[in-house]
């Protein structure tokens, strides 16, 4: 849901602002930042939810199944290294770095996974990868504290369920 | 610990397996991607809608900012190529201007029958030395020699004082030391014109008795040997009329026919035609604005007369 939200605040305000060099992901930095933030099958599945979200967008036109496989994965991997944190996770520059790290692989293994399933989506792509790096390290240090405070209120409604 | 993390892989693995055969059924066309994505589009549509209705009023804004390096690049670009329009049109316009002065001289030239040699001013005597003199682009190897006339479109400019080869220095009609023999239009009373430093001449009149008028017309006498005027030459147009009491000789303020001030291209008339054109120079006289009359018939009102009634009362 909240990624959803996340990726229509991304498409209808962030995309549509001429940011130099490549437009900056907060879709990505949301999802990342949050599966660092989470435990791992948990950060696999919303990571699997977001991709698919990005996947069935009504802007989007690669394969259905693509961002999925490669954010669960990523979103694993990311929560995996979060786990391992611990201590500094919820530190603002920690965040930063992973997240820009965990985008910069996020993009790389979307290329090429995309090149292993035949995807249209490649070169063009790639283009984008440094600009997008940049924006996220220039934004995460920004939301992050948001995302923290969100995550922290999602956990307690959680537990409140529980 | 170890079990949460073999069911964590375990969980992770199921999701990529879920995710590939995804990919194969949108692959292979069995996974109805374009429903799915028309499903999503209708529920993300009512956010799509709200965060647009809140954005629209700042994107305009955002997008200034992020485009200004842009907006100056192309401001920057702009007010150059501005400038160099402008500097085109003033060239186009001094060309016109020129063109226009140089057809005005020859047009007096032709009328007069003078044999004339175009020249362009190419300096102006300094403010600081009191003099009003040009220096032209025309000298002795064009045929130039001292004490030539110069004429414009409307008429008498200077005099040439030196002559070096390929330029030569005039003393402007407006200089204090300038003295021109004048004859009025159609009456052909004498005097002489003489600069006063400002933008208007002197006139005296040698007769005293004469008729003198505002709007009446003054040409060159002509010297002798057509040195340094030539006759029929136009001067200027009265403008004032000093009347002096008992004075022996009378005056007046003289407009130069040409704006001394203004002008580019000349022509030094190098030999005369064997006739005085006379007046035939000048310019046609401007036709005289007819005065409205307004004729007012006033009706005066009658007084009214004590009626019957009033005297009852």
């Amino acid at each position: 849901m909240l990624a959803g939200l996340i990726l229509t605040l991304q498409e209808v305000v962030v995309s549509r602002i001429a940011f130099p060099f490549a437009n900056p992901s907060i879709f990505l930095i949301f999802v990342i930042s949050w599966a660092f933030l989470e435990d791992q099958w948990l950060a696999a599945l919303q990571g699997f939810l977001a991709g698919f979200i990005l996947d069935i967008s009504p802007l989007s036109v690669g394969i259905v199944g693509h961002w999925a496989f490669v954010l669960a994965a990523i979103s694993y991997g990311v929560s995996e290294l979060g786990v391992q944190l611990r201590g500094s996770r919820k530190s603002p520059l920690t965040l930063t770095v992973v997240v820009t790290a965990g985008i910069f692989f996020t993009l790389i293994f979307f290329v090429v996974s995309g090149s292993l399933i035949n995807s249209n989506q490649g070169y063009g792509f790639m283009q984008t990868v440094p600009g997008v790096v940049f924006w996220s390290l220039v934004f995460t240090p920004l939301i992050s504290p948001l995302i923290i405070v969100v995550k922290r209120a999602a956990d307690g409604v959680g537990k409140s369920l529980e | 610990m170890g079990n949460d993390k073999a069911r964590s892989r375990f969980f992770l693995s199921a999701l990529l397996i879920t995710s590939l055969l995804l990919i194969t059924l949108d692959l292979r066309g069995n996974l109805p991607s374009e429903g799915l994505r028309k499903v999503s589009a209708k529920v993300s549509s009512p956010f799509q809608t709200l965060f647009n209705s809140i954005y629209r009023p700042v994107s305009t804004f955002t997008g200034d900012v992020f485009s200004l390096g842009r907006t100056r690049s192309k401001i920057s670009n702009l007010q150059k190529e501005n400038a160099a329009l402008k500097e085109e049109l003033s060239r186009k316009n001094a060309i016109t201007n020129e063109v226009k002065d140089l057809k005005s001289v020859i047009d007096l030239a032709g009328a007069g029958r003078y044999k004339i040699v175009p020249a362009r001013i190419i300096a102006v005597g300094s403010a600081a030395s009191f003099s009003r003199t040009i220096q032209l682009d025309v000298g002795s190897a064009d045929g130039i020699k001292k004490d030539m006339s110069i004429i414009a479109g409307g008429g008498l400019v200077a005099r040439i004082l030196s002559v070096s080869e390929h330029s030569s220095i005039a003393l402007l009609m407006d200089d204090e030391t300038f003295k021109v023999g004048v004859r009025l239009e159609s009456s052909g009373t004498l005097g002489v014109v003489s600069g006063t430093g400002g933008s208007d001449l002197e006139l005296i009149l040698l007769d005293s008795t004469s008729d003198l008028r505002v709007g009446q017309r003054v040409v060159a006498r002509g010297s002798s040997n057509s040195q340094p005027f030539l006759p029929g030459v136009p001067v200027g147009v009265i403008t004032e009329v000093n009347q002096t009491a008992g004075a022996l000789t009378k005056s007046a303020v003289v407009k130069p026919f040409v704006d001394l001030n203004r002008i580019s291209v000349v022509a030094v008339i190098v030999s005369k035609s064997k006739n005085d054109p006379r007046d035939a120079l000048l310019p046609p006289s401007p036709k005289p604005i007819p005065t409205p009359t307004v004729t007012i018939f006033v009706t005066p009102t009658p007084v009214p007369s004590p009626s019957n009634s009033d005297v009852k009362q």
